[in-house]
């Protein structure tokens, strides 16, 4: 771990570097980017689930003035056939399988005129059978029905602990589709330059893009290069290759113009990847002590009408067995097509569905045996000394089995409990408040893979100015890289932040590099860039060595210098000799641990629940984090408060619902409820330290933390306010009102 | 009129006097963004949900997405880019910073511009009052925390600011 300390430098609460332009209106985002000759692109989208496309007649599309181009699918594919390679064409040619679909582009001058060009294509459909609901599917096709992956992840014997169990419980747990909406949508501005093109993303993983759209295109990688400036927010879905990123790039190129598309939010809505969207037909089985022996699980996904990039159905189940003894273990993984928005990571990806899983069947055994929450807990996690322990889960990677690092959970749960004062709480449920609501107390723990695998690299050069450029494969959408990088190199360097120039995400500067999600961007690029710097301090030394004429084990880096015994030299300088020379000094470094680090925690919810209209409110939330060594500790912060409201949303607001003809009934923020400040709780974090041994940092991941064991603490909380009245377990997130009356109104009519 | 048909507004942005032929249809936000190049307006839902597009017209905070540009013949708009002019932050921008209450920062600028004229209808505000009166904006990143802890410390540094003047 590193030792230097500098102003700035890791675990100093330095204010952001990037601040200052985003709160003055000067942020890079795409839309944001003047371009005089930039021509704005839109889609028009398929209003049936499932259809076949039976004509698309231009009506004068191409002769608006201002309009470049407008064409449909079937067009399209005989123009450029290489495009229609990927899972997904880039618009829809004979078929439609979603509503939201593409079937036709235009670019044109403004948005306004792209619009108006697609006003005047004209469709015709033969609507087909529409797959909705993933039971009745499986039901109805038994199995076979189409899937587009399917897995089994498990470990030991699972029949004979079910025969012989003292307890065995199942249930059927099941979590709404939702979406991730950022406030920005995805954006892309595409610019041809010489053969290739240059491409402004709002992206979560440039390189893959730069692989995407070269692929889709047919043109080498190193034709096209993509940068990521300032993004509005991606949690998970602004990652990988859409068609519309195809489209634009194609068009950028067809017409020798810069194209761009920036996403409107019902687009969003219709066309971004949903997630969550899980039925899970659950067992356990357990001795009477309490003791977990077994969990076998079949889940089905909502997978929709494409196959996912990241089948996050299978960190669902890596993440059920959480940080308990399991002594078996099966989890089944349908991903089942229906004719909906394809899905994809968002925020916790796949992780928060598994914790919910877990911690609501440990809830079910506590309540079984007449055991506190806690206790039933306490009795199964793993301690301290038998890290690194290895749960037996295979790693859905191929390499063994998973290992958890680190982490004291029985440590994280009685703290959490210690500081939550439930005594104090517990008194105040045996009645209802003076307004006839009901405290609830619910409480999760879990473990989580973050920084997975495979690798990232950063690159550090000493620039001509004598300040020190960094830059690496995973750019930020909110996560302050700028800042929490800058203090990885401040510490590496013994530098103060003036003297380091965050470099934007450009696929020019770093030749590989895979992206920002599932909280792995600190502990793979931030690894990654703490070794570039340590390569990149032995060569500044080596150098001044050369210059100075002095031993360079006697030099060291300071502020903008490196300093020696008898005399020193500034880093200008040494830059302005490296220059004369032509020999930039530059590090490269790859960072490729063999697993993931293991984050942990324990949250607790304290609600109060009105039995007559179902309003939930929070009143107080205790969480304790274990993200191993703290690089910026306000960011830290930051993203667990703003991880936890993903979690509350997802517990008691979000869901796109969906009719039996594959219709969105949800597809705006008016009836697609977003939590606001009247929703969040301000928690009250708690941190414990236990470093990650497998990074050079000590970091774990923290952006999903807040999330994950958010859905199952709430719902706990509700559920346990209910208790006294007859209500039931509290089994299908979200809950929203109408599901809070029914856990009362449903156990009373059994 | 036709929604292409054009029509001429003068108003003053950020304290600059402002003419243009605009399309009816033109929404304000497209005008300040694309027209006057101020970038720092943005829309998150084009609905009038989620509040990123707020600027302040006459001094009250309005949807700059769900406003035609035609409309506002004679106003006075203020954006975020008016709030420190090219000088020091204001002191509610300085609290966000403190604060740490903005992650992406793209729905910032509405926050900005809401805040201001709450704090100046309401200048020592509950924290309640704060949260009801930000609860029709949209963060994703911040779980609102900070920013309803950035808007009391503005709160307060605006009173001191006030006494010290006074």
């Amino acid at each position: 771990m590193p030792r230097v300390k500098t102003r700035g430098g890791i675990g100093e609460d330095i204010l952001r570097i990037e601040d200052q332009r985003l709160l003055t209106g000067k942020g890079r985002y795409v839309g944001d980017l003047p371009l005089p000759d930039v021509l704005e692109m839109a889609v028009l989208r398929s209003p049936h689930a499932h259809a076949a496309i039976i004509s698309l007649e231009d009506r004068g599309a191409t002769d608006l003035p201002g309009v470049s181009c407008a064409m449909g699918g079937a067009a399209l594919l005989q123009e450029a056939p290489h495009l229609f390679g990927g899972v997904q064409p880039p618009l829809a040619t004979d078929e439609v399988l979603y509503v939201g679909q593409g079937v036709a582009v235009a670019v044109a001058e403004d948005r306004y005129l792209a619009e108006d060009a697609l006003e005047k294509l004209f469709v015709r459909y033969r609507r087909l059978d529409v797959l909705a609901d993933v039971e009745r599917i499986v039901t109805q096709a038994g199995g076979d029905a189409a899937s587009h992956d399917d897995a089994v992840i498990a470990f030991g014997e699972i029949d004979p602990l079910f025969a012989a169990a003292d307890i065995v419980l199942e249930e059927r747990l099941a979590i709404g589709r939702a979406t991730a909406q950022p406030l920005e949508g995805r954006a892309i501005l595409a610019v041809p330059e010489g053969e290739g093109l240059l491409i402004y993303a709002a992206t979560q993983g440039p390189h893959g893009m730069r692989q995407g759209i070269a692929s889709a295109l047919s043109l080498p990688p190193e034709r096209v290069r993509v940068v990521a400036q300032d993004v509005g927010g991606g949690f998970g879905v602004k990652n990988g290759t859409y068609p519309e990123d195809v489209l634009a790039a194609y068009l950028a190129l067809k017409l020798q113009r810069p194209v761009r598309f920036q996403e409107d939010r019902r687009e969003h809505f219709l066309s971004t990847v949903h997630s969550r969207a899980q039925v899970h037909r659950v067992r356990l089985a357990a001795r009477r002590d309490g003791t977990l022996l077994a969990i076998d699980d079949d889940m089905l996904l909502d997978a929709g009408a494409y196959t996912a990039r990241i089948n996050y159905g299978m960190a669902t189940a890596v993440t059920i067995p959480g940080p308990y003894h399991l002594s078996a273990y099966r989890c089944r993984v349908r991903n089942v097509k229906t004719h909906k928005v394809p899905v994809g990571p968002y925020r916790g990806a796949g992780r928060p569905e598994g914790n919910f899983v877990m911690e609501r069947m440990l809830d079910a055994l506590a309540e079984r045996l007449g055991l506190d929450r806690a206790e039933v807990r306490r009795r199964n996690l793993i301690e301290p000394h038998e890290m690194p322990y290895d749960t037996l889960i295979p790693d859905r990677y191929g390499h063994g089995s998973i290992v958890y690092d680190s982490g004291d959970y029985p440590l994280a749960l009685e703290t959490a409990l210690n500081a939550a004062d439930l005594d104090a709480w517990r008194s105040r449920q045996a009645e209802p408040l003076a307004d006839g609501r009901r405290i609830g107390i619910g409480i999760a723990m879990f473990t989580e893979d973050t920084g997975v695998a495979p690798f990232e690299m950063a690159v550090t050069e000493l620039a001509a100015d004598g300040r020190i450029l960094i830059a690496t494969g995973s750019p930020a959408q909110g996560q302050g890289h700028e800042t929490s990088f800058t203090q990885i190199a401040c510490s590496a360097l013994s530098q103060t932040p003036d003297e380091i120039v965050y470099a934007d995400t450009d696929t020019a500067l770093v030749p590989a590099g895979i992206g920002t999600f599932g909280s792995r961007a600190t502990v793979l690029a931030g690894s990654a860039l703490y070794l570039a710097c340590g390569k990149l301090k032995e060569l500044l030394l080596q150098e001044a060595a050369a210059v100075l004429r002095q031993d360079k084990d006697l030099l060291s880096l300071s502020p903008g210098r490196v300093e020696g015994p008898e005399g020193s030299l500034a880093l200008s300088e040494l830059a302005a000799q490296a220059a004369a020379k032509g020999t930039p000094l530059r590090a490269l470094a790859d960072f490729r641990p063999e697993q993931a680090t293991y984050a942990d925690g324990c949250h607790i919810a304290i609600v109060a629940v009105d039995p007559q209209t179902g309003g939930v409110e929070i009143l107080r939330y205790v969480i304790v984090d274990d993200c191993g060594v703290v690089i910026s500790p306000r960011q830290v912060d930051g993203q667990i408060q703003g991880g936890l409201s993903y979690g509350v949303a997802a517990a008691l607001l979000e869901e796109l619902v969906y009719d039996e003809q594959g219709q969105l009934l949800t597809g705006s923020f008016m009836d697609y409820p977003l939590p606001t400040a009247l929703d969040v709780p301000g928690a009250e974090i708690h941190h414990l330290c236990s470093p990650s041994p497998r990074n050079p940092l000590g970091v774990k991941g923290v952006g999903e933390g807040g999330t994950v064991p958010a859905l199952a603490a709430v719902a706990g909380a509700v559920e346990d306010a209910l208790r006294p009245l007859g209500g039931g377990m509290a089994r299908e997130l979200p809950l929203t009102p109408e599901r809070v009356v029914r856990l009362i109104a449903d156990a009373q009519a059994k | 009129m036709e929604p292409q048909d054009r029509v001429r507004v003068q108003l003053t942005v950020n304290g600059s006097e402002v003419s243009r032929l605009v399309e009816a249809r033109r929404t304000l936000a497209d005008f300040l963004r694309d027209d006057l190049g101020l970038r720092g307006t943005h829309t998150g839902c084009e609905q009038g949900v989620c509040g990123a597009c707020t600027v302040l017209v006459d001094g009250v905070a309005m949807r700059s997405c769900l406003t035609f540009a035609a409309q506002l013949d004679g106003a006075a708009v203020q954006t975020v880019e008016g709030l420190a002019g090219d000088g020091d932050l204001t002191p509610l921008q300085e609290a966000f910073r403190r604060r740490h209450a903005l992650q992406c920062g793209y729905c910032t600028p509405g926050f900005l511009m809401t805040a201001t004229e709450f704090l100046r209808e309401n200048p020592s505000p509950s924290e309640q009052e704060i949260r009801t009166a930000l609860s029709g904006q949209i963060c994703r990143c911040t779980g609102y925390e900070n920013i309803v802890q950035a808007v009391r410390e503005a709160a307060g540094t605006l009173q001191a600011d006030q006494r010290r003047q006074a």
